[in-house]
């Protein structure tokens, strides 16, 4: 043991308390001063309440159930807004605008549909609005500019994107022609050159 | 002739009481030292011994020998002491790396290496504290400690190292003599 133990014990010695310490605690034992039981923190009601298993698994089911309904409800209320919204000027024209690009040649059946195609027809107006726009599309959709009604803005957004779609279609038609005809002149330098 | 129950119970209630005071008589330095040296206020630590006398008291027929009466009394002055100090919330803390250093040649009142001890144990961490009061004022080994205080005997051990490596270190820079042993 070093130094500072023996220091520590020497000065950690046992002391003894006032003279009357019995006597004090005696007279206390006698008069019944904090001889009651100990008052322990009682529980509180609402904490009680609130530990209570059952009723916290109700209330976790309740609020996880609230929680998917609102998403649900949220969801399926900007979906059916953004069909309405679109909805109208789809239905009345149903053909794709008239976009002068080069179109493939009425002998040459396009094998493949053109974007606007399956984009378009093949699903319905309803899709405009709901994701395959481009975000700020899908945003002037929603919230509108100052001034702007929202059913024209979506109108403008559609006639937009159907020009697009138009357009890509058509570069995708040269591009699948260039192709052929690329094959084409190689089949003849084949024959030509085994 | 068979004494009435009533009679037989003031009889055992006066027994029982004589016990008790027999009991409080001889362990009330036990008590009383460990909230002293713990809580470092004399009218605090008697407050303090008192009340686990009364706790005794109303337990009294729970105690089944002098041992476990002893074991007792650590247990829950120490728990007793722990709960104090984790009460005051007010409380300024102090802890030993703030105690003021001054230089003990002409103007420190207190030149007794025990008082300095003292004040500095009673600086310590709430935890530590009741380990070093307990190894040292008791003589009780870190085994027993451990069941005292319901902690792993690492943590005592730890908690006793890092306690004596300050109150070394503080002790050193205090006296301004050779490294502490």
């Amino acid at each position: 043991m070093n130094s500072i133990e023996e220091d520590l014990k020497q000065a950690l010695r046992r002391q003894e308390p006032p003279a009357d310490f019995a006597g004090k605690v005696m007279d206390r034992v006698n008069s019944g001063s904090g001889l009651e039981p100990e008052k322990r923190p009682g529980p509180n009601k609402v904490l009680v309440f609130r530990l209570k298993p059952k009723v916290v698994l109700w209330l976790a089911t309740a609020a996880a159930a609230a929680c998917v309904l609102g998403l649900f409800t949220i969801r399926s209320y900007f979906a059916d807004r953004g069909s309405v919204e679109v909805a109208g000027p789809v239905s009345t024209s149903n053909q794709l605008p008239r976009v002068a690009t080069p179109q493939p040649s009425d002998a040459r059946p396009n094998p493949a549909p053109s974007i606007a195609e399956g984009n378009e027809i093949g699903r319905g107006p309803r899709r405009i609005g709901a994701g395959d726009l481009r975000p700020g599309i899908r945003r002037s959709s929603h919230r509108g500019h100052a001034g702007t009604s929202v059913p024209d803005e979506a109108r403008r957004a559609e006639e937009q994107l159907r020009l697009a779609l138009a357009i890509a279609s058509a570069k995708l038609g040269y591009a699948q022609r260039s192709i052929q005809e690329a094959d084409g002149t190689n089949s003849v330098d084949r024959e030509a050159n085994p | 002739m068979a004494p009435k129950p009533a009679a037989a119970q003031i009889e055992q209630r006066g027994e029982d009481h004589l016990e008790f005071e027999t009991a409080v008589r001889e362990h009330q330095g036990l008590v009383y030292s460990m909230a002293y040296h713990f809580l470092g206020n004399r009218a605090v630590a008697e407050e303090l011994a008192q009340d686990v006398f009364l706790s005794l008291y109303r337990n009294f027929q729970n105690i089944k020998s002098g041992s476990h009466l002893v074991f007792w009394l650590r247990k829950v002055t120490s728990h007793r002491c722990l709960d104090y100090i984790r009460g005051q919330k007010h409380r300024a803390h102090l802890s030993l790396e703030e105690v003021r250093e001054r230089p003990l040649r002409h103007q420190d009142p207190d030149p007794f290496i025990s008082g300095h001890l003292r004040r500095m144990v009673t600086s310590l961490p709430e935890k530590a504290r009741m380990v070093v009061v307990l190894r040292y004022q008791e003589d009780l080994t870190p085994t027993e400690i451990s069941e005292l205080l319901e902690m792993p005997v690492n943590s005592v051990k730890s908690h006793l190292r890092r306690s004596l490596a300050l109150l070394r270190e503080k002790m050193s820079s205090r006296l301004r003599v050779e490294p502490y042993e």
